[in-house]
């Protein structure tokens, strides 16, 4: 009787709800009236009648009584419509692509890693000035050999799990060593296929194991044969297989992040998806509703917790720039931020002009450098001297200011400031390039193509290509058009390829009749070394040396680099690698160095870190501010 | 069937002097103001855009513009210049860009008008191949009928399913690797050349053509199954004239009126394809303009140059306008049944 | 008509697995593999080697066929069974590592590029969305087409019929990437009308697919992508119904009731009207497939998670799996779509019997 009165009320009440949250336009909380039945205990007087043994005597008292009825009620409910987030701190941002992941062992863009380094925590990590600082370990130290570090953890970091049928997160249970090497080993397994393996190759029979065969019968070997070891509890030690001084910044990437095992074999593949996950940063997986939006949420039990302002982040996912960028100035957004998806670019002169919304812009210096590469090997290009004239024969200045319009920064070398052992500081390393006047830089580029047997380019015949995109085809006609007031006999020609296509042609081993002259390419910090620019990319072993750099000294000296520990002999050995490769040989043309181009509404603050995932965690936010420009 | 309509017309109005189908066509055309007016535009645009080498604003102006390219010329310094205003530049002093500079200080009235030639190109190229193979693939199978029929008709539904986005891009990249090597002889030398000249699209375009001929596959074969039935095919194959010679100089004059029709209607199709595989990155090569590249490079700035996307805008707009009107304004006119 | 519609699903089996073929093919041909870069790097050899055997790349093509299509199991079941055959080695190498149940039990396979996603999930959380826009922008077209059709064809060659081609043909005639930039700055930004970005239903949806109509947040997302998408098959709808009513008027059975003293707005609207719109209906067939798949500008522009991008995408990104099942999908959606018209079509019109 009492449970079906309560199921028709209940039923009724959620009719309500819906109705309430589908029907009108807009979502306030609001009152409805409902019947409901309650029980409700009643103090009756009652009358009795006593018998005192012996003698009647009848004595009538009165006693309180309790008894349980049921009446019903008009109750006036308060029924919340469905916003979650009405009282809390919310940044809406918008998210230039899908992420293809956030499973740490897999994430490879910008945006997986952005997520991912909201949601868990590395060994390390790095500060504003891309310098490396604890995280998830508290000190390392190194041995005498330099071969084997030793990490000591924190133990009061948590696995946390949020149900997402009443929103609750609770802890899991605390991260240890075992979690930092499984997340290592998952990463460095052959069947995981993570792309990103190859930068633990510094590790001992990491590179043995990753290319092992799984079906071998020594696979098992393989494995244990990997210099990751769990020491106790919190304390893990990492066996290099060279000396590498910048192994710190190795256990900030998201592949050596600790991953709960228990959870990956349990859901396989589908474990990041929320729900599902467990994670152990600031913040925690809300919502991922796949291409359309990602919201995450502050994680109550995370050791900062209580300095973390910012309660929900996200929004929705678009890759159009122009319609983010109509989405913000409607104050939709309070961020236009997602790394590489800045504001449109033909909208960067009104953001500058306009009084409020210059104000707005932040331009940062970003780890990348854009350059243009000479095929070294396939004439005319095979000349330094001509080399040498292309490189100086851009007027990076004009181009900066009318084209890429970011503030980005002439360059002239390779590896950008804020790299350790850059020479952005140096100018006897590419001076030629980013002269203080375009013209005596163009006088002597013509006399270096004159020297080189090609008076005002005449007989040159040249293929500048890029991959498909708008920001690549202006940037190449900027150019196109300056190299040929420079060189007005020559034939420049400019070409695209799709990336993928774009990438087969650019291959070291493809042959060069198949190569154009010059080519685009861009390289961002995937730790902030030089070992990771000057080493891994222009190496003559490297898959990535397009430019098929081929300088048996250069290769000494980066080798080299990479394995003394001495701080000041590396920053020495690089700035050598350096004047071979952008002064002496000019294998590429370093045109600018990036900078992240954003727009913060006055209302937010931020703090950015120039390697990976800004900490949005330390991010703050005037929710006052934000209502009353939002006019509500 | 559109024959009987002639027929009983003619019939019923006895008093009217004898005329030609085509005669009548064109009187009716003539009578559609506005397919004419269309028709001119277009032949406007295509002198236009073949002689751009005198309209461009740097000869109109009297600027010298060799060695360049009239539509490459850019002066950084005015990019997104708006329109009637001056050059900054000292080379060309006094220049007026009547409808504005683009993002990179490029002349819009130039790039504009040689961004007809490509749209005109990818109009004419895409429209004659598929007009070609489409109409001599209708005229088999609707001449011999039968299995044939229904085999050659199976691989148009095979074709339906088939994405052309996916073959553009295979054409793309296939010719562009052919682009990259030395030796390409007498024909594929020409081809190249041209290809260069359209922005490295020509043989998307081709392409598309190629693809695109399936509707008129299906009309070529719906008209040719009903002439061939007529007594002149009959009188011609009792005489013993050969096939081709029937299909060719019987049939084809037939169906052709109502393929052309058809094949005006597909051409906006091109023109908006063009624009679409820019959008998407596959479109002509830098700095060749075409109207697809200029919208794709200027949308986005809506708001704040919106006189870099009028242009184009409108460009592509008005021409596609045109050739939709003539193209219902000729098929009203070949169609008797339509007629008042 | 059973045995037609039977007749006409089993033709369509082989035709659509010669499709998938030839587009597994070409994708294959196609310079560059899904895993030669990330972002903008290259990758190391043995590093691309584990993600091609993690998704059985390494296999002869043959087999990466059968796998896509008869599934791991019955692939590893004729290696196991025929081992002679060249290539077996790696089948059976490769047979711990599950990537695909096949096609014939409706897995599409699992995404090559979104890590650990399968196709089947993509197209679940894509197609629904793309058949909402699809289906509000048909309805758009529909209600300016056949209306502008209509009045051209009842004042042919008038300034009735011009303006209202012209009016129908400049939908078409705007190219999307500036009507709806162009929109968003009228309505959103300027009156404060519609939303800017973004789709307004989630799921779970009414039999998977069919959103609540009854909340305001769906029309607030999904009209102005409509208005993108729609104008531009209005002019199909308004060409179509103009033709045909303009042939129909002209019919004895029309002189007939206009001689039996019938009214005009009578004898068009019962007699005209209804016999006109049924060649309309047959366009809409391959109309919906076209505005259901080939929304990649509209979905891009108003950020809508669609399934028009996974077309466009997944041929950069060399996502075998993923193109070969959505071209897959398009195929047998065009399929089902003409022949629901060409049902729909011999019911409405009594004449046309198939056999």
């Amino acid at each position: 009787m009492f449970s079906k009165k309560f199921l028709a009320v209940s039923a009724l009440a959620v009719l309500l709800v819906v109705i309430a949250a589908c029907g009108g336009p807009p979502p306030t909380p609001q009152t409805i009236t409902v019947v409901e039945t309650v029980e409700v205990k009643v103090i009756e007087t009652v009358e009795v009648v006593k018998e005192v043994e012996g003698e009647t005597v009848t004595v009538i008292e009165t006693v309180e009584v309790e008894k349980i009825v049921e009446v019903e009620k008009i109750v006036e409910v308060e029924v919340d419509s469905g916003n979650p987030d009405e009282d809390r701190v919310v940044l809406d941002t918008h998210i230039g692509s899908e992420p293809p992941t956030l499973d740490p062992s897999l994430a490879t863009d910008t945006t997986s890693s952005f997520f991912i380094d909201q949601i868990f925590m590395g060994l390390t990590t790095f500060d504003d000035e891309a310098n490396v600082v604890p995280a998830l370990a508290t000190d390392w130290e190194v041995s005498e050999d330099g071969l084997v570090w030793t990490f000591n953890m924190r133990d009061d970091v948590q696995w946390v799990h949020r149900d997402p049928s009443n929103g609750e997160i609770s802890t899991v249970r605390p991260v240890t060593a075992d979690d930092v090497k499984f997340g290592i080993m998952r990463t460095l397994n052959p069947d995981t296929a993570s792309d990103y393996a190859y930068i633990l190759y510094i590790m001992a029979g990491a590179e043995e194991y990753n290319t092992a065969d799984p079906a071998s019968d020594e696979f098992a070997d393989f494995e244990a044969a990997v210099g990751v070891e769990v020491i106790d509890e919190t304390t893990i030690s990492i066996t290099v297989k060279e000396p590498a001084a910048y192994f710190p910044s190795i256990v900030g990437q998201a592949t050596t992040y600790a991953q709960p095992s228990e959870i990956i074999d349990l859901y396989g593949d589908n474990w990041t998806e929320a729900g599902n996950i467990v994670t152990n940063g600031p913040y925690t997986l809300r919502d991922w509703l796949h291409s359309a939006e990602i919201y995450i949420e502050k994680n109550p039990e995370w050791i900062m917790a209580d300095d973390v302002q910012i309660e929900v982040f996200g929004g929705p996912i678009i890759q159009e720039a122009s319609t983010a960028m109509a989405m913000y100035e409607n104050n939709e957004l309070d961020t236009m931020a997602d790394p590489g998806w800045g504001p449109p670019l033909p909208d960067m002169d009104r953001i500058k002009a306009d009084a409020q919304m210059s104000e707005e812009l932040l331009i940062a210096p970003r780890l990348c450098t854009y350059y243009y590469g000479f095929v070294n090997t396939k004439p005319p290009f095979d000349d330094p001297v001509v080399r040498k004239a292309f490189a100086a024969a851009m007027d990076r200045q004009s181009l900066i200011e009318f084209v890429t319009k970011g503030d980005q920064v002439p360059a002239h070398s390779f590896a950008p400031p804020g790299i350790y052992g850059n020479v952005a500081a140096d100018f006897s390393i590419g001076g030629f390039m980013v002269e203080a006047s375009y013209d005596d830089q163009l006088a002597q580029a013509q006399e270096w193509i004159a020297e080189a047997g090609y008076p005002n380019g005449e007989g040159l015949d040249v293929v500048l290509m890029h991959n498909t995109s708008e920001a690549h085809a202006q940037i190449a006609q900027a150019v196109q058009a300056m190299w040929q007031e420079a060189f007005p006999d020559a034939n420049i020609d400019i070409e695209n390829q799709e990336w993928a296509v774009y990438l087969k042609t650019m291959q070291p081993d493809t042959d060069d009749s198949e190569k154009p002259n010059i080519y685009r390419l861009g390289w961002c910090a995937d730790y902030p070394d030089a070992n990771n620019w000057l080493n891994e990319v222009f190496n003559s072993k490297s898959s990535s040396n397009y430019a098929r750099f081929n300088s048996p000294e250069y290769d000494a000296l980066v080798e080299e680099a990479a394995s003394v520990a001495d701080p000041e002999t590396r920053a020495e050995l690089y700035r050598q690698a350096e004047q071979i490769l952008i002064q002496d040989e000019t294998a590429i043309a370093p045109i600018y160095y990036y900078t992240y181009v954003r727009l913060y509404k006055p209302w937010v603050s931020i703090v950015i870190n120039p390697v990976g995932g800004d900490p949005v965690w330390q991010w703050t936010l005037d929710a006052d501010a934000k209502a009353s420009a939002r006019g509500e | 069937m559109a024959a009987t309509g002639t027929t009983s017309k003619a019939i019923a109005i006895p008093q009217r002097k004898e005329r030609t189908p085509l005669g009548d066509a064109i009187e009716q055309l003539l009578k559609n103001r506005l397919a004419v007016a269309s028709g001119l535009f277009i032949v406007l645009l295509i002198l236009m855009a073949s002689f751009a080498n005198f309209f461009n604003a740097y000869a109109i102006q009297g600027f010298e513009t060799t060695p360049h390219d009239p539509y490459a010329i850019q002066v950084l310094r005015d990019n997104n210049a708006r329109p009637g205003s001056t050059s900054s530049s000292t080379k060309l002093e006094g220049f007026v860009y009547w409808l504005g500079a683009d993002n990179l200080g490029r002349d819009l009235w130039t790039r504009t008008l040689y961004g007809a030639r490509v749209s005109m190109a990818v109009a004419i190229v895409a429209a004659t191949v598929s007009l070609i193979i489409g109409l001599v693939y209708g005229l088999v199978a609707g001449y011999f009928g039968g299995r044939i029929d229904d085999a050659m008709m199976r691989v148009v539904d095979f074709m339906y399913g088939l994405p052309i986005l996916i073959v553009v891009i295979l054409m793309q990249v296939f010719f562009k690797a052919w682009d990259r090597q030395e030796d390409t002889g007498v024909i594929f030398g020409f081809l190249l050349d041209m290809n260069q000249a359209m922005g490295g699209v020509l043989f998307v375009f081709i392409a598309m053509g190629a693809l695109n001929w399936l509707g008129m596959a299906r009309i070529a074969r719906g008209q040719t199954l009903s002439i061939k039935q007529k007594e002149f095919v009959e009188a011609a194959r009792s005489i013993g004239v050969s096939t081709p010679r029937i299909i060719f100089r019987q049939i084809l004059p037939n169906v052709l009126g109502p393929c052309i029709v058809f094949e005006t209607l597909q051409i906006p199709g091109y023109i908006l394809t063009e624009a679409f595989l820019s959008f998407i990155g596959l479109g002509v090569d830098a700095p060749t303009p075409s109207w697809g590249i200029m919208i794709n490079e200027a949308y986005q700035g809506l708001r704040s140059h919106p006189h870099a996307l009028i242009p184009p805008a409108i460009a592509l707009t008005v021409t596609v306008l045109a050739f939709n009107f003539l193209g219902d304004g000729l098929r009203d006119a070949f169609d008797p049944r339509l007629r008042e | 008509m059973l045995a037609y519609i039977i007749r006409r699903i089993l033709w369509s089996i082989p035709v659509l697995l010669l499709l998938t073929l030839t587009v597994f093919l070409m994708m294959r041909s196609l310079p560059g593999g899904p895993f030669d870069f990330v972002g903008d790097k290259s990758l190391p050899k043995s590093v691309v080697e584990n993600l091609e055997r993690r998704h059985h790349l390494d296999w002869p093509l043959a087999w990466q066929f059968s796998s896509y299509v008869l599934g791991d199991g019955i692939t590893g079941g004729i290696c196991t069974g025929l081992s002679f055959l060249p290539g077996c080695e790696l089948v059976q190498a490769g047979a711990r590592i599950g990537v695909s149940e096949g096609l014939i039990f409706g897995d599409l396979g699992m995404a090559l590029k979104l890590r650990g996603r399968t196709v089947n999930e993509l197209v679940a959380e894509s197609l629904p969305i793309s058949f909402q826009l699809g289906m509000v922008s048909m309805a758009i077209a529909l209600i300016i087409g056949v209306p502008l059709g209509i009045m051209s064809a009842l004042r042919q060659n008038s300034w009735v019929d011009y303006s209202s081609s012209f009016i129908a043909v400049l939908g078409l005639s705007i190219p999307n990437m500036v009507l709806g930039p162009l929109l968003i700055w009228i309505f959103p930004l300027t009156l404060g009308l519609f939303a800017i970005a973004g789709w307004g239903a989630r799921p779970p949806f009414f039999l998977g697919f069919i959103p609540n109509i009854f909340d305001w947040e769906f029309w607030k997302h999904a009209i102005l992508p409509a208005i993108t998408l729609g104008t531009a098959f209005s002019a199909t709808i308004a060409r179509l119904t103009r033709a045909s009513l303009l042939q129909i008027i002209r019919e004895d059975y029309i002189r007939t009731a206009r001689a039996k003293g019938l009214r005009e707005q009578i004898v068009v609207v019962r007699h005209a009207l209804k016999n006109s719109l049924i060649p309309v209906i047959t366009v809409l067939g391959p109309l919906i497939v076209a505005v259901v798949t080939g929304t990649f500008v509209v979905e891009q522009i108003f950020g809508i998670p669609g399934m028009g991008k996974h077309f466009v995408t997944s041929i950069g990104n060399r996502d075998y799996t993923v193109i070969t099942s959505v071209t897959l999908i398009y195929s047998v959606l065009l399929v089902t779509g003409n022949l629901m018209v060409d049902i729909v079509y011999g019911w409405l019109d009594p004449r046309i019997r198939y056999s």
